[in-house]
């Protein structure tokens, strides 16, 4: 399974830049789960089940305030910013089809990071990059918007 | 000026770090002195430093807009540090405001051998996305 998930986690962007053993290494933390439609994986407002998903089949509804504002299916990942900052979930995700899916644990991740300066500093500008983006998005009555980045 | 030890200790980033590993920090830290309506960081200019305050407050403002204050503890400039972009927000001194300030080139590879220090600033550089923008439909 493991040279599976590896090839998975290839998938992400944010682990696009590891090499082939780190890819192997994180993957032997991961855990294959089976999901029946209609499951819901998180819920928004709840810190249950620290873990960050990588989908290998299936789709699934990414739900805000009882609204659908996104579909997610192969090769999608997520739950990585609840994981990391030990907060509640910002979405509710709920299968729409019978999904497979691979999963790690907090702790798991917090120290497969830590021994890999790579992969921190990786996540590190991944979200400093979405931070700066949101940062950036200039509010209407702000004047003229600036390029961004 | 180098900046002390001891003030640096105080500083929850630096909380795991050891002796050794904080006066090696300080020796690479220069302590900068603002007065109140200082400059420190101007929005949209190139940044090159990583900065600690160590005493008084300075305050964030984002596209003219205000961001509130930090105060001893707490830093800025460590988004310029990470991607090497442009300066996200104007930082200004409060009040007479002492900080810690480390080179870009410097203070990366300290966060990359310091992994504590690294998922520090990773949990905190979540929190705050996650703070900003709680109606983004990223999930998770």
């Amino acid at each position: 399974m493991t040279s599976v998930v590896a090839a998975g986690l290839k998938q992400v962007p944010l682990f696009s830049d590891l090499s082939q053993r780190q890819a192997r290494q994180l993957a032997k933390h991961f855990k294959e789960r089976t999901i029946p439609a209609g499951v819901q994986l998180t819920r928004q407002g709840e810190m249950s089940g620290v873990a960050f998903f990588v989908i290998a089949d299936g789709t699934a509804a990414v739900i805000v305030d009882g609204e659908r504002v996104g579909t997610i299916g192969p090769g999608d990942h997520f739950g990585e910013l609840a994981m990391i900052s030990e907060t509640e979930r910002t979405a509710t995700v709920e299968a729409l089809t019978p999904m497979r899916c691979y999963t790690i644990q907090f702790w798991h991740f917090r120290n497969f990071a830590k021994q890999n300066p790579d992969v921190m500093w990786k996540l590190l500008q991944h979200v400093a990059g979405l931070l700066f983006k949101e940062q950036s998005r200039v509010p209407a009555d702000a004047g003229p918007a600036s390029p961004s980045r | 000026m180098r900046a002390p030890v001891d003030s640096l200790r105080a500083v929850p980033l630096f909380a795991e770090l050891s002796k050794k590993d904080l006066q090696r920090l300080a020796n690479s830290m220069h302590e900068r002195h603002f007065k109140a309506g200082d400059e420190v960081l101007l929005e949209g200019a190139g940044g090159v430093g990583f900065f600690v305050v160590l005493d008084g407050r300075a305050r964030i403002t984002l596209h003219g807009e205000d961001r509130g204050t930090i105060g001893p503890g707490e830093y800025f400039g460590e988004m310029a540090v990470i991607d090497g972009g442009d300066r996200s927000a104007t930082v200004r001194a409060e009040d007479d405001l002492r900080c810690g300030a480390i080179t870009a080139w410097n203070f990366r590879p300290f966060v990359r051998e310091h992994p504590d220090v690294a998922w520090s600033l990773l949990t905190t550089l979540v929190k705050r996305l996650r703070a900003s923008d709680a109606r983004q439909p990223a999930a998770g």
